[in-house]
């Protein structure tokens, strides 16, 4: 029997204390313990709508790409080149919870369909979309549109990227590419409409929000003034867009919700109220983005000439440099090319501008509303320099060095969160799931920080177990800070949603205190399975899962491997247990653990995971197996597992790696010039033969005359 | 003086004594045919010099097997003959990757060495019956390395010099009549049972005409054995 100790965990440790009033990010957060290791830096992360977490590393020679159960933390579960990029630079998640599709940025734009209802899950299609060029640094998800948005930062442009299934095009759609006046290299989807770009412009920081509404996009370009330094991020929440720069600045954009650009009432147009031709509004009147020369105009309040206004101020959209005003680059209301003016593309009084055309932000329903984002510029409290943030539920996340800040909308630091090392990016989950992850470069790990409550499992004192024994868990339970006890539930197989067989296991568990189970082996079923674990409330529960094995096989001994060119050969010692009937090789591509089932296949599929292999006749002898057809350079991992005679597969051995590759001898390793002489098409070398020919020849002449002297 | 030497001093020292036999034999001697040319069968091992020829092949020796041919221009005192030979060895070696480790993959090494040799023997009495004996010579080595499986051949070759030396006993002296009858038949004038040791030294190529060494050596110490006939 084995001694086993395991970790697994779902919301686990302390680090602090936080009380901000919002949703699932309230309360208390607890530091994840639960760094996971993927062996190289993660260079970007995404969550999907399933709360599972996407992790694009960037390999030694290509990225991959590392998928992660969140409510299982099994591990890095699958691990996968990502073709026909050589440099990824961001990740995104689109589709839904049951289909989730991944996008991934760089020199190109892969796209991979996800398949979850495997363990692990598979990938059923993917395609890559060239960039001619370009390289996507940052990507933005508009789900309303089925669209993805790529930031090009070599050629100045965003990318319009319709997505469908696994396939998609780039650019597919009139006035994309979009040519910006700066460098992107930050997106967020503010709302439907509106996508927030941060970058620079020849070293200086520059952000536009582009109206997506209607059938041409547009660019309404941000004043910024008061930003310095480089943006690190974007992020949006709740409607509301947040750029942050390396020295801790934020700009937060407010939409404004009252009226639009036109002339209809509750629209930007001639109503009051709205952004037309009354006061108050950008209209035709005093103090809007009207019309009339000197509009954007004169009143406090307005779009107008007062600070934050629209207006004649620096700073404004009025009619200074800078501004959103009469010189060229600037969203103002005024005549020059590439203006919010009367120029084609701006908010004048051109057909296809913010003016006074159909269409437009202007005088006719249904304008845009970018002119309505108001820029809000505030120095945070965060540590600098900043590398990223994330704005969730009224709650900003930013990361600086080892630390990430929790602030609230107005840039106060609420709280402070020690990581193991530099963070270089970060990513939110789901409301439920509530998980914050950022991604430790310098350790090629990830943390996870989360809600309590936690349930963490300490120790596993065998996880292979006859029917008659117990399975012996240490665990620790309970939500920080808190005392009391939770009803401790679990289940076998499923997921750790809760979805398996229950087990008639139940006890009340003391909150914070290690506690050691023994959950009886007539409660589990026979066989390997994964148990899961759940202790809490109907508010929240703690969950933690191990996998054991009930009967009566012992794990081989003996496993190893060796690698040749595209193949393996796995060999183990058979023991002498007669209830071995057959064994499983186990192998896959992505690294598995006791319980999972590993899908692995050779190129042709002529071998697949499970891999059956005979007894052999004697115990103690050597099994042998050996996997062929594989890709060279591709790790695969392997282990092995008895079989008894009702089909259970006992306890899987050690998972060992092997990598094939190619291999060769002294000749093709040490580079040798080889054969100058011809070799015939057989590749036989012609010397000997003719030796010998000439040789035999000789020994006849010489004997002839040898007879004819005598 | 070391005992390799000594032994030597002492086989050659033997081998130039004369006999009573030999002398009785004299009569019989002259009536031999004259040597003209030689033929022999050998085998023997390889016995490979380079330490990254060896770390994947082995440094065990390699059983080879020697077909030689060859004139005698001169036998009288000094024995002389210039021979032609070609061997064949093959064998099998672990397969590596190219980032070190060694592979489940085997890989055979297969060689034919032709040879051109000048061969001076001591042969100064009639039916001397050991002939000690040295030389030098050529080697054009071919080779080639397979990868089992149907993987990749790398064929190639090396050339170079040698040098020789061992002992001829001769044979006639097991059945002597025997052997005269041989001779008067078939031409065949002695039978000889050869010990020779050989170095190849075989680690260039030529790369524009010129003697370049390559990336390994397949310089070896050669211990044969066999049978060689003089007609």
């Amino acid at each position: 029997m084995r001694r086993t100790t395991w970790s697994a965990l779902a919301g686990i440790g302390l680090l602090g204390s936080l009380s901000f009033g919002s949703a699932v990010h309230a309360g208390v957060i607890a530091f994840g313990a639960h760094d996971v290791d993927l062996g190289d830096a993660p260079i970007a992360l995404a969550v999907t709508p399933g709360d599972r977490l996407v992790v694009a590393v960037q390999d030694t020679n290509t990225p991959v790409m590392g998928w992660f159960d969140t409510l299982d933390w099994r591990g890095a579960a699958v691990q996968r080149e990502v073709d026909d990029l050589s440099d990824i630079r961001c990740v995104v998640a689109a589709g839904d919870a049951d289909a989730p599709i991944l996008l991934f940025g760089g020199d190109a734009v892969g796209i991979l369909n996800v398949d979850d209802s495997t363990s692990p899950p598979t990938f059923s299609a993917e395609s890559a979309l060239g960039l001619s060029g370009g390289t996507v640094t940052a990507l933005a998800w508009d789900a309303g549109r089925g669209v993805a948005y790529g930031a090009d930062d070599e050629a100045d442009t965003l990318h319009w990227i319709p997505v469908t299934g696994a396939g998609g095009s780039i650019d597919s759609s009139t006035g994309w590419p979009l040519a910006l006046f700066f460098t992107p290299t930050h997106l967020a989807m503010i709302d439907e409409d509106s996508l927030l770009v941060g970058g620079h412009d020849e070293g200086d920081p520059a952000a536009a929000v582009i109206d997506l509404d209607g059938g041409t996009p547009s660019v309404k370009p941000l004043t910024l003034d008061g930003v310095a330094g480089t943006f690190v991020a974007a992020s949006a929440d709740d409607g509301d867009g947040w750029l942050l720069t390396d020295g801790g600045t934020l700009v937060h954009l407010m939409f404004q919700e009252t009226g639009d650009d036109d002339d209809s009432a509750g629209d930007d147009d001639d109503s009051a109220g709205d952004d037309d031709d009354s006061v108050g509004d950008d209209d035709d009147s005093a103090g809007d983005d009207d019309d009339s020369v000197g509009d954007d105009d004169d009143s406090a309040g307005d779009d107008d000439d007062s600070v934050g206004d629209d207006d004649d101020s620096a700073g404004d959209d009025d009619d200074s440099a800078g501004d959103d005003d009469d010189s060229a680059g600037d969203d103002d209301d005024d005549d020059s090319a590439g203006d919010d003016d009367d120029s084609a593309g701006d908010d004048d009084d051109s057909a296809g501008d913010d003016d006074d055309s159909a269409g437009d932000d202007d005088d006719s329903a249904g304008g845009s509303r970018s002119s309505v984002f108001e820029e809000w510029v505030f120095d945070s409290d965060a540590p600098t320099p900043a590398v990223d943030l994330v704005a969730r539920d009224g709650v900003l996340y930013v990361l600086a060095g080892s630390t990430v800040t929790v602030l609230d909308t107005d840039g106060v630091d609420q709280d402070s969160l020690a990581l193991t090392g530099n963070g270089s990016a970060m990513a939110v989950s789901s409301v439920e799931d509530g998980h914050l992850y950022v991604a430790l470069g310098e350790l090629g790990q990830i943390a996870v920080l989360g809600d309590g409550p936690f349930l963490e499992i300490t120790e596993v004192v065998d996880s292979a177990i006859g029917s008659s024994e117990n399975l012996e868990v240490t665990i620790v339970a309970g939500e920080v800070g808190d005392s009391g006890t939770c009803s401790l539930t679990g289940t076998v197989d499923g997921t750790i949603a809760g979805d398996g067989a229950e087990i008639g296991f139940t006890e009340e568990v003391s909150l914070g205190e290690a506690t050691v189970l023994l959950i009886p082996g007539s409660d589990l079923e026979e066989g390997g399975h994964r148990l899961h674990l759940f202790c809490g409330d109907e508010d929240a529960v703690g969950r933690a899962s191990l996998t054991y094995y009930l009967g009566d096989l012992d794990a081989p001994e003996g496993f190893a491997l060796v690698a040749g060119e595209a193949r393996v050969t796995a060999s183990w010692t058979h023991g002498d247990d007669e209830n071995i009937a057959s064994y499983e090789l186990l192998f896959s591509e992505t690294e598995f653990v006791e319980g999972d089932e590993p899908t692995g296949a050779n190129s042709d599929a002529s071998q697949t995971s499970p891999l059956p292999v005979a007894v052999p006749i004697a115990a103690g002898d050597t099994v042998s197996e050996e996997v062929f057809l594989l890709v060279n350079g591709s790790t695969y991992y392997f282990a092995v597992a008895a079989v008894d005679i009702e089909g259970n597969r006992g306890p899987i051995s050690e998972v060992i790696v092997a990598t094939p590759n190619v291999t060769g001898g002294i000749a093709a390793l040490s580079g040798d010039r080889g054969c100058s002489c011809e070799y015939p098409s057989d590749g036989t070398p012609k010397s000997p033969p003719v030796l010998l020919t000439f040789s035999l020849m000789l020994l006849v002449l010489v004997r002839r005359h040898r007879h004819g002297v005598r | 003086m070391s005992l390799r030497s000594l032994l030597l001093v002492s086989a050659l020292s033997l081998s130039l004594l004369p006999s009573q036999a030999l002398a009785d034999d004299a009569t019989k001697a002259r009536d031999e045919s004259p040597q003209v040319m030689n033929a022999g069968l050998g085998f023997g091992w390889h016995f490979f010099q380079d330490d990254a020829f060896t770390g994947l092949y082995g440094d065990k020796g390699r059983f080879m097997t020697k077909l030689q041919v060859g004139v005698v221009p001169w036998s009288k005192y000094v024995h002389v003959e210039v021979n032609a030979s070609v061997s064949f060895t093959q064998f099998t070696g672990s397969a590596q990757f190219a980032s070190g480790g060694a592979s489940a993959d085997e890989v055979m090494f297969t060689l034919f060495p032709v040879g051109l040799d000048l061969l001076v023997g001591i042969d100064i009495v009639p039916e001397q019956p050991v002939v000690p004996y040295g030389g030098i010579g050529l080697n054009y080595t071919n080779f080639r390395e397979n990868e089992t499986g149907g993987g990749v051949s790398n064929p190639g070759y090396r050339f170079g010099p040698s040098a020789f030396f061992g002992a001829a006993f001769l044979l006639d002296w097991l059945e002597r009549s025997r052997a005269a009858e041989v001779d008067s038949k078939s031409g065949i004038n002695d039978a000889f049972f050869t010990l020779e040791g050989r170095f190849n030294g075989l680690q260039s190529n030529f790369v524009d005409g010129v003697l370049t060494p390559d990336s390994f050596s397949l310089s070896s110490w050669q211990m044969i054995m066999g049978i060689k006939l003089v007609i």
